[in-house]
Formats: structure tokens, sequence, C-alpha cells
């Protein structure tokens, strides 16, 4: 299979080239803290070897191709350790001992973690259908009114998503504190629906803007009322911004450890912050369960959503919107 | 704060006709006038919950102001409306509820003096500021900034020729799938792929041993909770952020200028710089602030790589406001880093803007 091993001809060469150049950067780095070895000279010497043999061996698309695989691995190799790790047996984390599912029956056991899951599936929730309300109805109030309106506005999108996280988290703990509000799901709920509305109100805006009047203008003319367009025409069509902007909103909030940090106050831990205090005080195997089973969650929501606006765009035969963009 | 933004970008869209200047500068003096009543407010002395209502009375009233301004001078036409725009009223009344009120509360309590263990005494205090600009805040300043900017290189130099493999070489039918690829590990969650890195980076983990035994390092892999470990995970997490809006933008290439200027003898090399990277430079911009500005507030990756020995700005306000109890000093600290970012973001743009306008791109 020459094709084959081409492939794997331009993995090795991308390889090569990458660790030469790591090779010769560190022994920069090495020279400059006056700090060299015998072996940041060999080093250096197949460094140097490595970058000037083999872009003459490997055409430069292979290369890149060649390389592009080594950051796929790069990508995926840490998350694929978490889960595979999780199935450890022993009791230390960083090495695997044999295959096991008990520490995930550990982690359902532990009733901190369990009630950690149940109160960040509620704030998600909750601060998803929120959000997603509150930033559909004015991502569809301004798209089309006059720029006087909408600039200010958009200022305020911008900043709620600009404005450091951390910067965010504290002035919320000052007023919620000030206010008397007494810290926990309800302020943790608010201050995440307002990063959240502004999620969703980008991404429904921006499918709303490219999908143009012309169909509503139509309805309109036909004498549907304005309720009726909205239900029959524009809302299909917004659906798979909608639940994207949703999906979006959710895993931000169920993701999130900033804000819940300093919002949650005592003994109201999300499933993040539970994980967090774990890593505090040690790594132990139940906390790789723990965040196996959160990746499955998230996982699995984000493939039922692409699935579903695949599904959309294709019976409505327009664009599909990609689950891209705001923070992970 | 928001009614300075907003009156300050709305003034150059208005400035042709006379009228339009008149405006401008009617806005100017509004501007000063909300300036002047916001540094007057603490000393006024009033309790804190007249401040508070006066800032959030002023809000609105600026904001009318101005579209009345506007109206006079004839700045704008009605456009058609297909949504009322009192559908925007649940989000308005929301984000002045819990983002804009929080922000003044911060400003507040930036310019207030400390009183016992967590309490304060409004007024106006500068020394909080004062005090924020310690070395000890600074020095910790200068290592985020260090950290993040060294991060956002060596992004770029990983994503960029990721993102133009995939723009140029990839087999056309796959590139969704590629795409995906990068969307499923920014979709994972945030804090799993830091702490990921708590396995992988160990001593004991078997990564640690190769390294040993092909004879590159000394000991057992020492990273963990150092600068190192911390610059891995920013590059780590937010590599897909990079990625993703550059690819968008390498999508939109026409390869044939490339094959055009080769073709009339340039080398691949030349051809690369004075077309592609002039090319895509606003993707360029866009990917790297998108990375830069939350790597500078970063508060989860130093907590957990660096475990508490290394710090960044954020962990250090984190700590004012939930150990020290210092909410002043905190609030002074956070509005300090806000404004260094936003004058690095605005020198950032305006010199990137420059280049351009001079490479005439």
């Amino acid at each position: 299979m020459p094709e084959a091993l081409r492939k794997v001809g331009a993995f090795v060469g991308a390889l090569c080239f990458v660790l030469g150049l790591i090779a010769v950067v560190a022994f920069l780095l090495a020279l400059a803290g006056g700090d060299v070895s015998a072996r940041g000279a060999i080093g250096l010497v197949l460094g140097v070897a490595a970058i000037v043999i083999v872009p003459r061996l490997v055409p430069l698309p292979s290369l890149l191709g060649g390389y592009s695989a080594l950051v796929y691995a790069f990508l995926f190799f840490p998350i694929v350790v978490v889960i595979i790790y999780s199935f450890n047996s022993g009791n230390n984390v960083a090495s695997f001992a044999g295959f096991s599912t008990q520490w995930f029956s550990r982690a359902l056991e532990d009733d901190t973690i369990t009630s950690a899951i149940r109160r960040s599936l509620q704030i998600a929730v909750a601060s998803a259908i929120v959000a997603t309300v509150f930033g559909t109805a004015a991502a569809l109030a301004l798209s089309r009114v006059s720029r006087r309106v909408r600039n200010p506005f958009d200022v305020l999108v911008f900043l709620t998503l600009v404005v450091p996280e951390i910067v965010l988290a504290v002035s919320c703990l000052i007023f919620f504190v000030n206010v008397g509000f007494d810290l926990g799901l309800v302020p943790m709920f608010l201050a995440h629906t307002v990063f959240n509305a502004s999620l969703v109100l980008l991404v429904v805006r921006a499918r709303f803007v490219s999908m143009g009047s012309s169909l509503e203008e139509a309805s309109r003319d036909l004498g549907a009322s304005a309720l009726a367009t909205f239900r029959q025409i524009t809302l299909p069509r917004l659906a798979p911004a909608i639940v994207a902007g949703a999906m979006l909103a959710f895993t931000f909030s169920f993701d999130d450890v900033v804000i819940s940090n300093f919002t949650a106050g005592a003994g109201n831990d999300t499933w993040p912050l539970r994980i967090l205090a774990g890593i505090r005080f040690g790594l132990r195997p139940d906390l790789n369960a723990a965040a196996t089973m959160m990746l499955a969650v998230t996982l699995i929501g984000l493939g039922g959503a692409a699935l579903i606006i695949r599904h959309m765009a294709r019976s409505e035969g327009g664009a599909g919107v990609p689950l891209a963009g705001g923070r992970g | 704060m928001a009614v300075a933004d907003a009156t300050s970008v709305a003034v150059p869209a208005r400035a042709r006709t006379p009228g339009r200047v008149a405006g401008a500068l009617a806005g100017l003096v509004m501007l000063a006038v909300a300036v002047v009543v916001y540094i007057q407010l603490g000393n006024l002395g009033l309790g804190l919950a007249p401040s508070v209502v006066l800032v959030i009375a002023a809000l609105p009233l600026f904001l009318l102001g101005g579209l009345a301004i506007r109206r006079a001078t004839g700045a704008d036409r009605a456009e058609h409306v297909d949504y009322p725009f009192h559908l925007a009223l649940p989000s308005l009344a929301f984000y002045c509820a819990f983002f804009i009120t929080p922000l003044v509360f911060l400003c507040l309590f930036a310019v207030a003096t400390p009183v016992g263990f967590g309490g304060v005494e409004y007024g106006f205090d500068l020394s909080n500021f004062e005090a924020g600009l310690d070395s000890l805040y600074v020095e910790t300043f200068l290592r985020t900034l260090r950290t993040a900017a060294v991060g956002t290189l060596l992004i770029v130099l990983v994503g960029f020729p990721l993102a133009y493999w995939i723009a140029r070489y990839a087999p056309e039918n796959r590139r969704g799938l590629f795409l995906a690829l990068i969307i499923v590990p920014f979709w994972t969650s945030f804090l799993i792929r830091t702490y990921s890195f708590l396995i992988v980076l160990s001593p004991e983990f078997f990564l640690s041993d190769w390294l040993q035994s092909l004879n590159l390092t000394d000991g057992p892999l020492d990273i963990l909770y150092t600068t190192s470990a911390i610059q891995i995970g920013l590059v780590y997490n937010y590599l897909p952020l990079f990625v993703l809006p550059l690819y968008a933008t390498l999508e939109r290439m026409d390869w044939r200028l490339i094959d055009a200027a080769k073709d009339l003898g340039a080398s691949e090399w030349t051809a690369f710089r004075q077309i592609t990277l002039r090319l895509t430079a606003p993707g360029l911009v866009t990917g790297t602030l998108l990375v830069f500005i939350p790597m500078m507030g970063e508060y989860v990756i130093p907590l957990v790589l660096g475990g508490g020995r290394v710090d960044f700005i954020g962990n250090t306000i984190q700590r004012l406001f939930l150990e020290a109890q210092d909410y002043a000093l905190g609030s002074a600290l956070a509005l300090l880093v806000m404004g260094a970012l936003s004058f690095f973001v605005a020198a950032y743009l305006y010199l990137s803007t420059r280049t351009e306008q001079e490479y005439g791109a």
C-alpha cells in the first residue's frame, strides 16, 4: 500500500521536523540561560539536520498533512487518557494497573458527587431555557431595527462577552452579597444567564440576518398575522440556530468554574466545582470517573444537537449553523 | 462605563453635516457631564443605595438624551421594523440588573475605604488603586502578560499550519470532518481538558518514563506546578479558538492568486508572505485577540496546573476576594486589569489596522 506508506512517511517526517525545531529552540533557550550541555549540542545538530533534510524529502502538502495529524493527536491525547484512566483498577491516578469500573460505582455512590451533578443540571437547564428565550427575542427585535437603537445594545452585548470572566464573577459576588441575595443556586443561575443570553443572541441573529425577510413579507402580504408568520415561517427556519444557541448556553453553564466559584457560597458545589475541590485535595481515580461522565454528558448533548441541526438544515434546505463560537 | 462606550462609539457615525457635528459636540459634552457626575458621586457623601439609584437612573437618561439629539439633527430615518422593539426589553432589563449594576458596584467598591474584615465604607478613596499598583501585583500582572503573550505566539505557530492545511490541502469532502475534530475537543469540558494534564505531565505517567529512558530528561518529568505546565495548558485549551476563525478566513482565499504569483516568478515563501499572509490578516487579528483576552483573565488553568504555586492576576484577585476578604482592593485590581487589557487591545488593533493600511490590503 504505497498510499498508506506515504502517509506514514509524511507523519514521521513532520514528527522529526517538529522535534528538530523543539531541539533547536531548547538549545537556544539553554544558551541564553548560560546552561549548555552535551545533550543539547547533539540535539542541536540532529535538529538542524531534520529541519534541513525533511522538507527536501517530503513535499510540502504531505508534510503539512502529517503535521496536522500530529496536532490532532495533541488535541485528543489528554482527553483519551482521562477516559482510559477512569477504567483504571488501581489507586494511583497516573499509572494504569488494570481494567475496572469500580470508580464509576464509587463516584455514583458518593453523595457529594451526585448532588453536585443534580445542581449542575438544574442550573444549566434553567439558564439555557431562560437565555434562549431572552436572547432569541432580543435577536428578533434588534436584527432589523435602526442603528441608533442597535448600536448601544450591541456594545452592551459585546461587553458581556469580552469583560474577563473573573471581573464578571467578582462584580456579581459584591452585588449579590450587598443586595442581600443569599449566595447559592439562584445567583449562579442569574450570573450564568447574562453571558448565555448574549451567546444565544449572537448565534440566532447571525442566522436571522442571513435569512433575509422576503418569506416573512410574503406571508404578511398574504394576510397571515404577525404571530402566525412567526410560528409558521420564522421559527422553523430559525430552529437550528436556536438549538445551537441553547446547546452553547447549556454547555457553558454546565462547564463553568469561575462565575460559579464566586457565586456558589458554601455547600452548593456544582459538578465542576466538586471536581476542582477534589483536585485541590489530591487526585483520586473517582475524579477521573466523574470527569469521564461529565465528558459523556456534554458529548451526547452536543452530538444530539448536531444531529438535530443537520436534520433541520437538510429538511429546510438552508445552510446549517456551525457549533462554533463563544468560549469553551 | 457603558454610557461612555456607547456615546464614544456613536460619535464618529454622525460627524458629516454641520448638524451632525453639533450632535457630536453635544454628545461629548454629555459624556463629560456623565464622567463628572460619576466622579463626584463618592464626594457627595451619600449612602450606597442613593448613589446606585442615581447611577442607574442616569444610564437611560443619557441614552435618551443621545437619541433626542440624533433625532433633532436628523441623523436617522425610520427603517422598516419587523419585530417590535419591546421584545428586547426583557434582556435589556436583565443586563441592567445583573450585568451593569454589578459592574457599578465593582466601581463603587474600588473607590471605597476598606473597614475591618470584608466591610467597606463608601466614599471616594483612590488609595486602593495605589495599593493595586504595588510591585507585588505589577509583577504578577507582568507574569500573566508574558505567559499569555508567549502562549498566543505558540498558538499561532501551532495553529496556522493546521488551518492552512485544512483550507488548502485537505480533501474537500472530508473538510467538515477535520473541522469537527477541532470543535469536539473545544466543546469538551474546559476543566477536564485542563485537569487531564495533571495526569499527562505527572512523573508517574508513562510519558515521563519514556522521556527518561530516551535520556531526554535527567530525572522524572518535573514540570507540573510550574509556568511551563500553565503554558502548555493555555496552548492546548485555546488552540481551537484560534484555528476556527482563522480557517474561516483561509477558506475564502482564492488559491489561484498563489499560482499566478508563482507563474510570475515568485517563490513559494514570497507568495505566502505577500499574498496569503496579507489576505488572512483580519482572521489572524481576530484569532489572536480571541485567545489573548481570555488568557489574560485566566484563573482555572493556573489554579489547576500551577497548583497555587504560580499565580496569574486572576488568582490574586480571587485570593483578595475569597481569602483576604479585601473587597475594595480586589475591585480596584480588577478595574486596573480591565483598563490595562483595554489599552493593550486598543494598541494592538491600532497597530494591526495601520500595518494593513500601509500594505493596502
